[in-house]
């Protein structure tokens, strides 16, 4: 599974053209960093539910622009939550998964400016 | 053009939906459920797209309280949800949704299927 799904990313431009990858991407970055801020803390602090919110919006969004494996990390975050734990280890993993996706996707913005 | 309503927190979502559906259908977006309350009672659509995980009150409290209403009961509503767990279908459907669509939304025909075959069954 690579860092962004091509196929997603495909599936965005014919719904909407080169425009809706860029506003979705845009929307995506916009978003993530304080969604990964809120499930770190939240993970320090021990607020399960604030993890699984968090979790949950970035599941959500990262499927959007096709970034599998941050929302697979979301998923399990979210999934672990929603059963009382945090699994600290998969948000240390998502933290990278982001770093991970955010490079790719800043890589296809630019490519489309080009 | 048919009109329909979106209820979604999330603008990326909601960005996704308007572009699925907008040659389609006009779309109504509220961010809350207070807010797709009042604004579908007010203007009700032909079918409502309605997000579970919303903030304060969420899509099944909507959905109660749409089905509170008399001249809403009958509305077609969409569950859009994440939640995409084992039995999650039944359980939407069972709370009185008239579909359940799962996100992120990776095949949009799915969507439109749903929303253009409640629309045929209630003309």
């Amino acid at each position: 599974m690579s860092a962004v799904d091509a196929a997603a990313l495909e599936r965005l431009r014919r719904i909407g053209g080169a425009d809706l990858v860029r506003r979705m991407i845009e929307l995506f970055l916009s978003h993530a960093p304080e969604r990964v801020r809120a499930l770190r803390d939240g993970a320090d602090a021990g607020d399960v539910d604030a993890v699984e919110r968090a979790a949950h919006m970035m599941k959500s969004s990262a499927g959007n622009v096709g970034a599998d494996r941050l929302m697979k990390a979301a998923e399990a975050i979210e999934s672990a939550a929603a059963s009382g734990s945090i699994a600290r280890d998969v948000v240390d993993q998502l933290v990278h998964e982001y770093g991970e996706a955010e490079r790719v996707l800043r890589q296809a913005l630019e490519e489309s400016d080009g | 053009m048919t009109r329909i309503a979106l209820v979604e927190d999330n603008a990326d979502n909601r960005l996704l939906v308007r572009a699925i559906c907008e040659d389609l259908y006009e779309l109504d977006e509220y961010e809350t459920g207070a807010a797709a309350l009042s604004g579908i009672e007010a203007n009700p659509p032909a079918l409502v797209l309605l997000d579970i995980s919303l903030p304060a009150m969420d899509g099944t409290e909507v959905l109660r309280r749409l089905r509170e209403r008399e001249s809403l009961r009958a509305l077609p509503v969409i569950a859009l949800t994440a939640h995409a767990m084992a039995g999650d279908r039944e359980k939407y459907l069972g709370l009185g949704f008239d579909a359940y669509v799962t996100k992120p939304i990776v095949d949009e025909t799915v969507l439109l299927g749903e929303i253009e075959r409640l629309l045929r069954e209630r003309s």
